[in-house]
């Protein structure tokens, strides 16, 4: 059980405080209710080329991170296609500085054309380096453009082309700023060795008084998938590989948790079912593995594996096939599902060791629109039972809903 | 707005662990006080790439760890374990063979049985080994596609020679060669309780500890076992200081630039890790300043001091665009060479100390970061106090001492360059 206690200031801001006295750290965590899939189709990028000006300083400090290093603190930042987070970690006595440091970036960044130069250019390095210079890099580009008609899920957060990110101008990501970094679209979590009024008092002095408009919330919309599609590509790849995808639910729905159930008894651990059958019985995959994407709105359901030298496409293809079939004709007994549920259960515990872990989820969980789903997931999870993985699996493996990428090396043209 | 004060850390001091003995004598180290009721137990024995009796066979063992026994199969053998939510997970170190248990205190002694039964009874069937051979030889072949990869392997066997465990490569011949017999004699000789140490951290009292002494305790040494561990290698530099591997359409090349270094042992080493802080070992550093932050060159830009039982290293590593390579590479000695022409300013040593400070408290932080922090020392044969040491003599080391030392350890001429890309 997870403590925490909430709080809205007058200003729309939203404050999580838990208090963990075994640490000498406090972690101040603030996120921010934008991601990629709030950016514009034709400049896409903007939401993780704006996490790294962040950084560029703001009114009264002339850089963020210097400020927090000499308090003896760390911090980073991550952007995914529905929310950028923010984490600073400082030893209890500094506190006050990440405060200062959030309060003042969150209405008073200094966005200039210098930091805009040097981080689109540090953007662009980190396209390539990680989707353009690396076997299989571009896989994410392809498969959401595919499995997405409508939803801005079709790009990935580094951005659709390096073009978007290269043509960023000042104008647009100023208005970016004053667009989304507003006190009423943050979540700010205090966690660890503060008390929980402190916590509140520090928030109040350091952001209590800043002033902004209310974002407007928008909803994205997604058509059904009525007919199967497939896509082949030739890359210089070692291997032969395919992604099966399928849309699933969105995270708040009831089947979710029958979503990340499902994928999991497929290919959680060395005695899952595609792991055991098509990797050690059948010697058709190298490697395989089937998750959920766990996004906000409409999600994917994705099995991907790299085939073995000499196996048929069709053959191996046919393979992910006949598991998933199994799944819609067959229920998973009862010791299966208690393996994977004990499975998430100990993940769960060991990760919520994690101070850092337990802050970013109180964030995460505020978003989704209820904090307190960090105590609840837990029986979410043991009441998923044989009947509701059936109907998902029968609901969503069907060939109408999939989506088939053949990625595969040149000389097999 | 007013400007907070920034206040010092108070004195960083590391707790002592639990230290008892099983039945059978094999130490035991623990750090207790998780919330959650979940052990974390680590088994470490003086072994790895430094003792197998071939290429490979640490890391192979560790891959077919669960393998199978007489009598279950390795499907029968991972369900069991699965169905209690554990993990056990093996790993071949340069000079350990690591043995890793995670679980929920109330699947512990299940879990503790099968680890024993992995630990003991594991067959190596000939057809698990020949499946992990073929996709070893797979899987390598995306790994030699990537341009850091590639940078690093070459990097190592410049250092340390293709010979030295330290530095020799993976490859397909080396993979091809492991045989049955081969993991069969290194897992019978290196796997022993009398060359093994335990590690537990999380939350745990006296039932747990009576457990682990019921499974682990009662472990009986083979007789006639002969240890390798003081094998002794010679590391075979290479006569070439730059290397460069061309791979046709990269768009990026992977650069490292390093030697082979001191480990934790060394007098200067407490004191070099706050200079490698300043050079390259943080957000703030000079070489992200410049290369990142002002040039906007790369993504990223680090450099480090790994330290290894026998040896350490310290290295420097970027990726950049080819178009960029010559003035990234320039770059990288130029700030080396500052080090050595300019004392540091005052503001910037405090700003990396402070930073530093920071960094060694969150390792003093619960169970989790202390068992880690307190293995890496074990493994060194460090005791852990000179962890206190070093905070201090981080706090006392001053410009004079960062420039003696740049002059002293990061001269040009000494480095390897790789450039794969």
């Amino acid at each position: 059980m997870i403590d925490y206690s909430r709080e809205v200031l007058d200003n729309g801001l939203t404050l999580i405080h838990h208090h963990d006295k075994t640490t000498p750290f406090v972690i101040v965590n603030t996120l921010y209710k934008v991601g990629a899939k709030h950016e514009d189709e034709h400049r896409t990028g903007f939401a993780h080329l704006f996490e790294h000006l962040m950084f560029s300083g703001s009114k009264h400090f002339a850089d963020f991170d210097k400020p927090l290093q000499e308090a003896g603190g760390e911090n980073n930042a991550f952007t995914n296609n529905d929310y950028t987070n923010y984490y600073d970690m400082v030893p209890a006595v500094n506190i006050e500085t990440p405060m200062c440091l959030e309060a003042d970036r969150m209405v008073n960044l200094n966005i200039n054309k210098k930091s805009l130069d040097v981080q689109r250019k540090v953007v662009c390095e980190e396209f390539k380096e990680n989707y353009i210079n690396q076997p299989y890099g571009n896989v994410w580009h392809i498969l959401r453009e595919m499995v997405y008609e409508k939803h801005p899920y079709r790009w990935p957060t580094i951005g659709k082309e390096l073009k978007h990110v290269e043509d960023a101008t000042l104008e647009d990501v100023k208005a970016f700023y004053s667009k989304y970094y507003q006190p009423s679209n943050a979540i700010l979590v205090l966690a660890g060795n503060i008390e929980k009024e402190q916590a509140s008092t520090l928030a109040k002095t350091y952001f209590g008084e800043l002033t902004g408009s209310v974002v407007e919330k928008r909803i994205f919309e997604e058509p059904e998938q009525t007919m199967a599609k497939e896509k082949t590509v030739y890359e210089d790849v070692p291997l032969n590989a395919i992604y099966i995808a399928f849309k699933i639910c969105d995270r708040l729905h009831p089947d979710y948790y029958a979503s990340d159930v499902t994928s999991d008894i497929l290919s959680n651990g060395t005695s899952s079912r595609l792991h055991q059958k098509l990797v050690k019985e059948e010697k058709a995959f190298v490697e395989i593995d089937a998750y959920i994407t766990s996004s906000d709105d409409i999600g994917m359901f994705v099995v991907e594996g790299k085939i073995t030298d000499g196996i048929e496409l069709q053959k191996a293809t046919d393979l992910i096939w006949a598991e998933l079939k199994k799944m819609q004709e067959e229920k998973v007994n009862e010791s299966e599902l208690q393996k994977c549920k004990n499975k998430m259960l100990t993940y769960m515990n060991f990760s919520e060791a994690s101070l850092l872990n337990r802050a970013i989820s109180l964030a995460y969980y505020e978003l989704l629109g209820n904090a307190n789903l960090i105590n609840e997931e837990e029986q979410q999870y043991d009441a998923v039972n044989a009947e509701h993985i059936q109907q998902f699996a029968q609901k969503t493996f069907t060939k109408e809903r999939s989506n088939t990428l053949f990625y595969l090396k040149k000389e097999s043209k | 707005m007013i400007i907070p004060q920034i206040h010092d850390i108070d004195k960083i001091t590391f707790p002592n662990p639990e230290e008892i003995r099983l039945k059978n004598n094999i130490p035991l180290f623990g750090f207790n006080g998780t919330q959650n009721d979940i052990i974390r137990l680590d088994l470490i024995f003086n072994s790895g790439r430094w003792t197998e009796p071939a290429r490979l066979v640490a890391e192979s063992t560790s891959k077919l760890f669960k393998s199978g026994t007489a009598a279950l199969s390795s499907f029968q053998l991972n369900e069991q374990i699965d169905s209690y939510g554990s993990t056990i997970k093996a790993t071949a170190g340069y000079n350990t063979f690591n043995v890793s248990l995670y679980c929920m205190n109330r699947f512990l002694e299940p879990s503790l049985q099968l680890l024993k039964t992995c630990l003991t009874e594991i067959t190596f069937p000939e057809h698990e080994l020949e499946l992990l051979q073929k996709n070893a030889i797979a899987k390598l072949k995306v790994s030699q596609e990537k341009n850091d990869y590639l940078a690093d392997v070459a990097f190592k066997k410049t250092v340390f020679g293709e010979t030295h465990p330290y530095g020799y490569e993976t490859n397909e011949e080396a993979i091809r060669n492991i045989t049955q017999a081969l993991l069969q004699q290194f897992y019978k000789q290196d796997l022993q309780p009398n060359n093994c140490t335990v590690f537990i951290a999380g939350k745990y009292g006296d039932t747990e500890l009576q457990l682990i002494d019921k499974y682990l305790g009662d472990w009986n040494q083979e007789q006639g076992i002969k240890n390798t561990e003081n094998n002794v290698f010679q590391a075979l530099k290479s006569e070439q200081k730059n290397i460069r591997i061309t791979k046709e359409k990269s768009v990026q090349a992977s650069i490292i630039i390093g030697k082979e270094f001191f480990n934790k042992h060394h007098e200067d080493y407490a004191s070099f890790v706050l200079l490698n802080t300043i050079f390259g070992g943080y957000f703030g550093s000079r070489l992200m300043s410049n290369i990142r932050e002002e040039k906007g060159l790369t993504y990223g830009i680090h450099s480090g001091l790994s330290t290894l039982k026998h040896s350490g290293v310290f290295s420097i590593q970027t990726d950049t665009n080819l178009e960029n390579l010559d003035v990234c590479l320039r770059e990288i000695y130029l700030e080396m060479e500052r080090l050595q022409n300019e004392l540091i300013p005052l503001k910037e040593i405090t700003l990396a100390r402070n930073y530093l400070l920071g960094k060694f408290l969150g390792r003093t932080d619960g169970p989790f970061n202390q068992i880690e922090v307190f293995k890496s020392y074990f493994v060194e044969n460090l005791t852990i106090n000179k962890f206190e040491d070093f905070v201090e003599t981080i706090k006392q080391t001053d410009a004079l001492s960062l420039q003696g030392l740049a002059q002293k350890y990061l001269q040009k001429d000494t480095m390897y360059e790789v450039v794969a890309g």
